[in-house]
């Protein structure tokens, strides 16, 4: 198998040979292709040269404060996270968020202030709605006569007599129309 | 600062007694090429420097289940690229914008950085790298900046080392192509 595949191989390789090339290229092409290809290397932006320095730095000290900021943190981070919580809405990027969340907190606040604020206006109740009242079964009377405040009945005994002497008129009449 | 094997610095950790030494030697081995993996992906010494230290707390959670089936930097570089492509996407989420458009304020970002002091060029790198989807990024970055092989990148980020030379050609020939205006 393998001797067969050389022969096929050698004779494609005869066939080529013996077959012209169908390809040209311009006049003097390769003796101006390397210049052409080094023009256009000088031509990009030489970005391996410019990356040589590193562009982006880092605090002064930062390297050396690094294990020992994370070594604060793993000690903290075995206490309730709760501080750290709190900690981190300390940050700036928090402010946006926390600032829009408590002015929701005061409208929310301010509304249901007002709400309790604006008291219903009572429905009025008609005098057979409060005669069928339940509410009057359980009225002790002597009570509210005992909350009514004494007064002079005797400057009212007088002019009451007077009243009923100018009209003319008999006790005996009141007693009967009682 | 001498080098300690992953195997001496294991061997410190699983002890109690040496264990927060250990540690320390570990961050103080590994913090630079560490952070500076972090920061080629989120630019910003804030966003990197917050990246970082969530990456080295959870290797302290989860160093004693390392199990050594790989090399302890693979491991490290597998922990700090998950991190810092979740703070992306959380960025993303947080700022209500595209990707497309996070990347442009990333690179407008560096304008006013005071951390950054590249030139043109270099900032003009930067936006073609972030112009790149974010695999041949990370694979641009880690080739190209960190000098890595294709067997790390390849087993850092899980792919098959075909597919990242193809991906590392195809970054290479973008960046090109946008520094050259072509």
């Amino acid at each position: 198998m393998k001797i067969e595949e050389n022969s096929e191989e050698k004779a494609l390789k005869n066939l080529l040979n013996d077959a012209e090339n169908s390809f040209k290229v311009p006049d003097g092409y390769f003796e101006m292709l390397p210049s052409k290809i080094m023009d256009k290397i000088d031509s990009q932006p030489d970005f391996n040269k410019s990356t040589e320095v590193n562009p982006f730095s880092v605090p002064e000290g930062y390297f050396e404060k690094l294990p020992i900021q994370i070594a604060d943190r793993i000690s903290t981070s075995a206490k309730p996270s709760i501080p750290s919580f709190i900690a981190n809405l300390k940050r700036p990027r928090f402010a946006i968020p926390i600032g829009f969340a408590s002015l929701v907190l005061i409208a929310l606040v301010v509304l249901f202030s007002q709400k309790k604020l604006s008291v219903q206006p009572e429905k009025e109740i008609s005098y057979d709605e409060l005669e069928n009242s339940s509410y009057f079964d359980s009225f002790d009377e002597d009570l509210l006569l005992g909350m009514v405040p004494i007064q002079n009945t005797e400057a009212a005994d007088d002019s009451l007599e007077q009243y009923l002497l100018d009209n003319n008129i008999e006790i005996s009449q009141i007693e009967n129309e009682l | 600062m001498n080098e300690f094997s992953d195997k001496e610095l294991l061997e410190k950790f699983s002890a109690e007694s040496t264990k927060h030494y250990a540690f320390n030697l570990l961050v103080r081995q590994y913090q630079q090429r560490l952070y500076w993996h972090v920061r080629r992906i989120l630019l910003e010494h804030d966003d990197s420097n917050d990246v970082i230290q969530n990456v080295f707390i959870k290797v302290w959670n989860n160093l004693a289940n390392f199990r050594g089936d790989s090399q302890l930097f693979t491991w490290l570089y597998r922990i700090a690229t998950n991190e810092a492509i979740s703070f992306l996407k959380q960025k993303k989420r947080r700022a209500f914008v595209s990707f497309s458009d996070l990347e442009y304020e990333m690179a407008s970002g560096l304008d006013n950085d005071v951390l950054f002091t590249g030139d043109q060029i270099q900032k003009k790198l930067q936006e073609a790298i972030l112009k790149l989807p974010t695999q041949q990024r990370l694979v641009f970055n880690m080739k190209y900046f960190d000098g890595m092989k294709y067997e790390e990148i390849a087993e850092i980020l899980d792919l098959s080392i075909g597919g990242l030379k193809a991906t590392y050609h195809h970054a290479v020939k973008k960046i090109t192509k946008y520094l050259t205006g072509n």
